[in-house]
C-alpha cells in the first residue's frame, strides 16, 4: 500500500503524456492537463482492476471441478470442467459421460460377478467352485485331471477369515495323502475322470477373471477419473492372505505348508483325499489360495454393486441380457421389466430377493425358455430397448450382433474396449442396456455432479469479468503511462528521486522486487492450496499478491517512462555516464594539446595495439589476434571516416560562402580539434564578409537616399534661380556686361540643374534601386533611331557618322528607355568630344561564340578632341571627363551612367583609346530571331 | 480671359509663374498649400491648377483626391520629384500633366495653353466634324481630306512625307511600325540597309507637334523597336 502511494504520488506530478500530445500533431491539447486526483484515482483503479481481474479467473479456475463424494467414502473425485466447453447441459457434459462410462464399467462386471456368484439370479451359498477351474480360468491350459469343488459360501468365509497354516515334512504329508485315501476308502490310483461326473448336472460353474480387476486398477490409476471398484478390495485380500508357496521356501526344502482345513471341499472329503501326491496337494493349495482370494474381492464388489445399483436409490438403469444354451437371462434393476418377464415367463428375471420356490418355477420355465427362444427374446429385447430409449440418456450394446445405440457422445469403441475386458465372462448372445433418467430424482452421484455442475456454470460469466477487468486495467496503465511525469502547468517532466538513479541499479531493483513479490505470491498461494485452505483464503492471499506485485511493477514501468521521457534513460546508464566521461578526457587532452602530439600519440598508439596483436597472433593462434586488431581497427576507421566527413562538412561551407550564401554556418557540432577551429574560423569569416556586404548595401541605400532627397531639396530653389534668371534675360538691359553675366548664369544653373538629374540616376543605379522591363529589341533599329535623332547635331559639328550594318535585325534582351539612355549618351559624349570635321565609325557585329549563345557587339569609335589625359578605367567612375578643366557641358556622369546601365542589362561595357582614338565596344548575348522580320 | 490657381508652398516659384502666365494673358490665383487651393477654388471660378506635391497642411496628391471629386478641370502637378513611380502615381489619381522642377517657362506655359485650349474649346466640338476623314488622338487631329494637322487647335506645317508618315501612325494608334515598316508603306520600295532618313523625319515630325520632343505625348519612341502613336 505503501508503494502504491508513492507511485501515485509521483505520477500526479505530471501531466499528459508527450505520445499524447504528439498524437495531436504537436497541439498540446487543454483537456490533456490532468489533476493529482485524477492521476490516484487512475493508478488505484489499475491495481484494483488487476487484482480483480486475476482473482476471478482464480475463481473461475478454482470452480471449473466438480467434486464428488466416492460411495465408499475414499476420497473426493475432482472431474474438472473447461469453461470453454460451452456446453450448458450435464447431461451433455464430459463429466457425464465419463461417469457414464465408468457406470458401465462397473455394470458389465456386475454382470459378470452375479454370474459367478449366483444361481437363478440368487445368491448361491451353496454354489461347487472348481477351484482349479476358477483360479486358471484366464489361462488357456488344459484342466488337470483332478477336480476339487468348494462350496462358495464355505470358500468366502474361509477367506474372510484366513488361511492357518501348517509346516509338514515332505514325508509327513505324503502320509497324510495316503491316510487321507485310506478314510475316504480311496486308493490313490483312483480315476479321476469319474470326478467331473460327479457334478450335477445344470449347474453353472463360472469364472472371473481376475485380471479384469488388475486392468481395471491399471485403466484408473491413469485416469483422470478414478474408478471405483476393484482394485482397494484386491489390496486388502492380499494383506490378510499370504501366499503359501513363500512360507513354503522359508521353511526348508523338505517342509511342505498345509493349510489347515478349515471347510472341506463339497464332498466333505479332505482336500487331502482329492490329490494323488504332494506336488499336486500344493499346486491345489495354490489353486484354492488365488481362488478365495478372487471370490473375497468379488464378493465384496457384489455386495457393493448390489447395494448400489439394485438398492433402488438410484437414476442409472442397467439391463443385462444373456442368451446361453437356450436359456435367456436378464439381469437389471428396473421394476417394471422384472414384472414383466414375471408374467411373460420367457426370460429368467433375478433379483436380490430370496425365494424359496424359484428353483422349481425355474425348471418349469426353462422348458418354455427352450421353445420361445428367437422370437420371444427379440420382442423382449425390443420392449427393453423402448424402455431405455425413455429414459432420458442411454446406451445399447450388443456386441455379437454388432448393434451400438446411444444418445450419449461415447463412441462405440470406446464401449467394445470396456466389453473386451470382460469378454471371457459372457456367452455368444449378450446386450446390455445403460440409463440414466436426467431428471436426476434419487439422490446419487448423478444428482451430486449435476448439482455442482450447475454451480460452477455461472463461472462463464465470472471469466467475462475478469476478461473486462483486465482490460479496464490495461486501459488504465496506458492512462498512466501517458500521463507520468506531466504537471499542471508545467513544460518539463517531473521526476521524483527514484528517477535519478542509474537506469542499471533500478532495472536490476524492479526485477528484484517484482520477481520477489511474484515468487512470493506464487509460494503462499501454493502452499495454500497444498494445506488445503479454505477459497476465501488463497483468494485474498492471492489478491493481495497480485496488488502488490502491480502495484510494484506500476512503480517502476512509470519511473521507466518518466526517464524515457525527460529523455535520461540513456544517459541514466552508469555505463553512458562513465564512456561519456573517458572521452570527454580523451577528446579534452586532444583539443589542448599541440597538433604534433595530437597526430603522432594516436598513431603510435595505433602502430603499437596492432604490432603487439599481431606479435601475439605469431606466437599461437593468428585469426584470433588479427580478428582482434581488425576489431580494434574498426573505431579508427569510424574516426578517420567522420574526420573525413568534417572536412567535406567544411569544405562544403566554404564552398557555400564562396558561392555567395553569406549567412550559411558550418555546424560545429561533434567537430573537435584542429577541425572545431577551421569551422569556427570560416564561420567567422563568413559572418564578417556578410556584415560587411550588409553595411556596404546599407551604406549605399542611405547614400542613394541622401543623394534623392538632397537634389530634391537642391531642385525647388534652382527652379527659382532658372526662372528668375530667365525673367531677368526677358527685362531688357542695356549693359552688355550685365547679359553676359545673365548668360553664365543661365548656363551653369542649367549645368546644375543636369548635374542634378545625373547624380540622382547614378545613385539610383549603384543602390540597384532600379526595376527593369526587359524586352526583345533589334539593337540596328535602335542605332537607326539613334543616329536619326543625332544627325543634325553631328552635322552642326561637322562629324561624318560612318555606320556599319551588316546585318539586321540583332535582338538582344534589354530594357527599351534604359538602352536608349545608353546610346543617348554615349553619342551626346561624341558630340561633345570628338574632334569636329572628323569621321565617327558606328558599328554592329554578330559575334559567333563556340560555346554558349551568339554574342552582338556594338562599337563607337571617334577622334578626341583634346588628348585624354586619363586612363581608360578612369573615365567610367563618377565625374571623371576626359579633359581635367570641366569646363564643357555635362556633369561627368555619361559614361558612368551608360556603363552601369549596361552592366544591368547583363551586358559587357568596354573602353579603349589609342592615341586620339576613342573606342567604346557593347557586348550583348544574342536573342535568336525566331519570328523573323518582327512587325 | 482663363482663371489659373497656382498652388506652391516656395512663394517665389508662384510668383515666378504668374509672371510668366499673367504675360500670356491669363488671370492667376494663389495658393501655399493644398487646403487653401481647395478653398480658393470653392470662392472661385478656375479653369485650370498648377499644383505641387509636396507642401505643408495638405499634400498635393490629397488635395487632388479632394478637387476631383467636384472639379473637371484640367491638373497640372509641378513637382521636384522626377521618379517614374511619382509621375505615374500622379497621373493616375486624376491629373493631366506632370511637369518636373526645375520647368522650363515656356513649355510649362505651352502646356497650360494646350490643355486650357482642350478645356474650354475643343471639349464640345472635338470629333463633331471628324466624322469623314478626320484622325484625332488627343489633341492631334489630322484631317485627310484637307491634309491638314491641328494640334490642340493650332495648325502644324508638315513636309508631304512627314504628313505621310504620322498619317500612317495615327491610323494605326497603338501599333507599332519599325523603321523599314515605315520606309516600305511610305517610299514603297525595300529598305535598304542603314537608312536614318526615316529617324529623322520622325524626329522633325516631334520638334513641330510636341511641346517637348524629347517627352512626347502624341509620336512615341520605342527604343530599339520603332515608334507608335497611343491610343487614346
Amino acid at each position: 500500500m505503501q508503494a502504491l502511494e508513492k507511485t501515485a504520488d509521483t505520477d500526479t506530478e505530471g501531466r499528459l503524456g508527450a505520445a499524447f500530445a504528439k498524437k495531436a500533431g504537436g497541439m498540446r491539447m487543454k483537456a490533456g492537463r490532468y489533476g493529482k486526483g485524477f492521476k490516484i484515482l487512475a493508478v488505484v483503479l489499475q491495481l484494483l482492476f488487476l487484482t480483480a481481474s486475476v482473482v476471478s479467473a482464480a475463481l473461475v479456475n478454482m470452480n471449473a471441478a466438480v467434486r464428488i463424494s466416492d460411495r465408499r467414502h475414499t476420497g473426493d473425485h475432482v472431474y474438472y470442467i473447461s469453461p470453454f466447453s460451452g456446453k450448458e447441459a450435464f447431461e451433455d457434459s464430459e463429466i457425464f459421460e465419463t461417469m457414464l462410462r465408468d457406470s458401465l464399467d462397473e455394470v458389465i462386471r456386475y454382470g459378470v460377478i452375479r454370474g459367478q456368484l449366483e444361481t437363478d439370479g440368487v445368491f448361491d451359498e451353496t454354489k461347487p467352485v472348481d477351484i482349479e477351474q476358477y483360479a486358471r480360468h484366464f489361462e488357456e491350459l488344459p484342466v488337470t485331471d483332478t477336480s476339487v469343488c468348494y462350496r462358495l459360501g464355505d470358500l468366502i468365509r474361509w477367506g474372510q477369515s484366513g488361511f492357518s497354516l501348517e509346516d509338514h515334512s515332505y514325508e509327513e504329508a505324503e502320509q497324510m495323502i495316503a491316510q487321507a485315501h485310506a478314510e475316504d476308502g480311496d486308493p490313490l490310483d483312483w480315476e479321476y475322470g469319474e470326478e467331473d461326473e460327479a457334478y450335477p448336472a445344470g449347474r453353472q460353474v463360472t469364472v472371473m477373471d481376475s485380471r479384469s480387476a488388475d486392468a481395471q486398477a491399471e485403466a484408473g490409476a491413469g485416469a483422470p477419473l478414478e474408478i471405483v471398484g476393484g482394485p482397494m478390495q484386491s489390496k486388502t485380500a492380499q494383506e490378510t492372505i499370504e501366499e503359501p508357496e513363500t512360507a513354503q521356501a522359508q521353511g526348508g526344502e523338505a517342509s511342505v505348508s498345509l493349510p489347515v482345513e478349515r471347510y472341506r471341499p463339497e464332498d466333505g472329503r479332505s482336500l487331502l483325499g482329492h490329490v494323488k501326491d504332494v506336488e499336486e496337494l500344493e499346486e491345489m493349495v495354490s489353486y484354492l489360495w488365488e481362488t478365495v482370494r478372487m471370490l473375497q474381492e468379488n464378493y465384496a464388489s457384489y455386495r457393493e454393486y448390489q447395494a448400489y445399483y439394485d438398492g433402488g436409490s438410484g437414476n442409472l438403469r442397467y439391463a443385462i441380457l444373456r442368451q446361453e444354451n437356450g436359456r435367456a437371462q436378464l439381469y437389471t434393476n428396473v421394476p417394471s421389466l422384472q414384472k414383466n418377464e414375471v408374467a411373460g415367463g420367457s426370460v429368467t428375471a433375478q433379483q436380490a430377493e430370496p425365494d424359496s420356490a424359484s428353483v422349481e418355477r425355474q425348471a418349469a420355465d426353462a422348458v418354455r425358455d427352450v421353445q420361445a427362444q428367437g422370437g420371444v427374446s427379440a420382442a423382449r429385447q425390443e420392449e427393453i430397448g423402448r424402455y431405455f430409449q425413455g429414459v432420458g440418456k442411454y446406451l445399447y450394446f450388443a456386441p455379437d450382433a454388432f448393434a451400438y445405440q446411444s444418445n450419449t457422445a461415447i463412441p462405440e469403441e470406446s464401449v467394445r474396449r470396456i466389453w473386451n475386458e470382460y469378454l471371457y465372462a459372457y456367452p455368444d448372445q449378450t446386450a446390455v442396456w445403460l440409463g440414466v433418467d436426467t431428471a436426476f430424482p434419487s439422490n446419487d452421484i448423478f444428482r451430486e455432479a449435476w448439482e455442482s455442475y450447475q454451480l460452477a456454470l455461472p463461472g462463464y460469466q465470472l471469466l467475462l469479468f475478469a476478461g473486462v477487468c483486465a482490460l479496464l486495467a490495461f486501459l488504465l496503465l496506458i492512462a498512466a503511462s501517458l500521463m507520468a511525469g506531466r504537471k499542471k502547468g508545467s513544460e518539463e517532466t517531473v521526476c521524483i528521486w527514484f528517477d535519478s538513479w542509474y537506469t542499471e541499479i533500478s532495472a536490476v531493483c524492479g526485477c528484484l522486487v517484482c520477481g520477489g513479490l511474484f515468487g512470493a505470491t506464487g509460494i503462499a498461494v501454493s502452499e495454500l492450496m497444498e494445506r488445503g485452505g479454505s477459497v476465501e483464503e488463497i483468494l485474498t492471499a492471492l489478491g493481495a499478491g497480485v496488488f502488490l506485485t502491480g502495484a510494484a511493477f506500476l512503480f517502476f514501468w512509470l519511473s521507466l517512462i518518466r526517464r524515457i521521457r525527460a529523455k535520461r534513460f540513456w544517459k541514466g546508464f552508469l555505463l553512458y555516464r562513465i564512456c561519456l566521461k573517458g572521452r570527454n578526457l580523451v577528446m579534452g587532452f586532444y583539443d589542448d594539446s599541440r597538433s604534433a602530439v595530437r597526430v603522432w600519440t594516436p598513431y603510435l598508439l595505433f602502430v603499437a595495439a596492432n604490432l603487439l596483436l599481431i606479435e601475439l597472433a605469431d606466437g599461437g593462434d593468428f585469426g584470433a589476434g588479427a580478428a582482434l586488431a581488425l576489431v580494434l581497427d574498426i573505431p579508427v576507421g569510424v574516426f578517420l571516416y567522420r574526420n573525413g566527413r568534417i572536412r567535406k562538412r567544411i569544405l562544403d561551407g566554404i564552398g557555400k560562402i564562396r558561392g555567395g550564401d553569406l549567412d550559411y554556418q558550418i555546424d560545429t557540432k561533434k567537430m573537435h580539434g584542429d577541425n572545431l577551429l577551421l569551422a569556427e574560423a570560416v564561420n567567422s569569416i563568413g559572418n564578417g564578409i556578410r556584415r560587411a556586404v550588409e553595411t556596404s548595401l546599407r551604406d549605399e541605400r542611405m547614400k542613394a537616399d541622401l543623394i534623392t532627397n538632397v537634389s530634391h531639396d537642391i531642385k525647388t530653389p534652382l527652379t527659382s534661380i532658372i526662372n528668375y534668371v530667365d525673367l531677368l534675360k526677358r527685362e531688357p538691359v542695356e549693359n552688355e556686361k550685365v547679359r553676359s553675366y545673365l548668360e553664365i548664369l543661365d548656363m551653369k544653373s542649367q549645368r546644375l540643374k543636369q548635374l542634378t538629374e545625373d547624380l540622382v540616376e547614378v545613385s539610383r543605379i549603384s543602390s540597384g534601386n532600379i526595376v527593369l522591363q526587359c524586352e526583345r529589341l533589334d539593337l540596328v533599329e535602335l542605332m537607326q533611331q539613334t543616329i536619326g535623332e543625332f544627325q543634325e547635331r553631328f552635322e552642326k559639328r561637322g562629324l561624318r557618322l560612318i555606320v556599319a550594318m551588316e546585318e539586321r535585325p540583332l535582338f538582344i534582351y534589354a530594357d527599351s528607355r534604359r538602352i536608349w539612355r545608353v546610346a543617348e549618351n554615349l553619342f551626346n559624349n561624341v558630340c561633345k568630344y570628338a574632334l569636329e570635321q572628323t569621321r565617327v565609325y558606328v558599328e554592329t557585329r554578330r559575334i559567333h561564340e563556340e560555346n554558349g549563345p551568339d554574342r552582338v557587339k556594338l562599337s563607337i569609335k571617334n577622334i578626341s578632341a583634346q588628348p585624354l589625359t586619363v586612363g581608360v578605367e578612369e573615365l567610367t567612375e563618377r565625374f571623371i571627363r576626359g579633359d581635367a578643366s570641366r569646363t564643357t557641358e555635362g556633369s561627368g556622369l555619361g559614361l558612368s551612367i551608360a556603363k552601369s546601365l549596361t552592366e544591368l542589362q547583363k551586358g559587357s561595357f568596354e573602353i579603349v583609346s589609342d592615341g586620339d582614338l576613342f573606342k567604346v565596344m557593347l557586348t550583348f548575348s544574342l536573342v535568336e530571331n525566331e519570328k523573323g522580320g518582327d512587325s | 480671359m482663363e482663371n489659373i490657381l497656382v498652388c506652391d508652398d516656395d512663394r517665389e516659384i508662384v510668383e515666378a509663374i504668374e509672371i510668366y502666365l499673367v504675360q500670356e494673358g491669363y488671370r492667376v490665383f494663389r495658393a501655399y498649400d493644398g487646403a487653401q487651393a481647395i478653398q480658393v477654388l470653392e470662392t472661385e471660378e478656375i479653369h485650370l491648377l498648377i499644383i505641387d506635391v509636396m507642401m505643408p497642411k495638405l499634400d498635393g496628391i490629397h488635395a487632388i483626391l479632394r478637387i476631383r471629386e467636384s472639379h473637371s478641370i484640367p491638373i497640372i502637378i509641378l513637382s521636384a520629384k522626377s521618379e517614374d513611380a511619382d509621375k505615374i502615381l500622379g497621373l493616375n489619381i486624376g491629373a493631366d500633366d506632370y511637369v518636373t522642377k526645375p520647368f522650363n517657362p515656356l513649355e510649362l506655359t505651352a502646356r497650360v495653353r494646350s490643355h486650357l485650349r482642350r478645356y474650354t474649346k475643343l471639349g464640345s466640338i472635338g470629333g463633331a466634324e471628324g466624322a469623314e476623314q478626320v484622325y484625332q488622338t488627343g489633341g492631334l487631329a489630322i484631317n485627310d481630306a484637307t491634309k491638314e494637322v491641328t494640334v490642340d487647335g493650332e495648325a502644324v506645317r508638315l513636309t508631304p512625307i512627314e504628313y505621310n508618315i504620322l498619317l500612317l501612325l495615327v491610323k494605326n494608334p497603338g501599333k507599332v511600325f519599325s523603321i523599314s515598316q515605315i520606309y516600305e508603306s511610305i517610299w514603297n520600295e525595300e529598305a535598304i540597309g542603314a537608312d536614318n532618313t526615316v529617324a529623322v523625319h520622325i524626329r522633325h515630325i516631334r520638334e513641330k507637334i510636341e511641346i517637348n520632343p524629347r517627352e512626347p505625348r502624341y509620336l512615341k519612341v520605342v527604343w530599339g523597336v520603332g515608334y507608335k502613336v497611343d491610343r487614346r
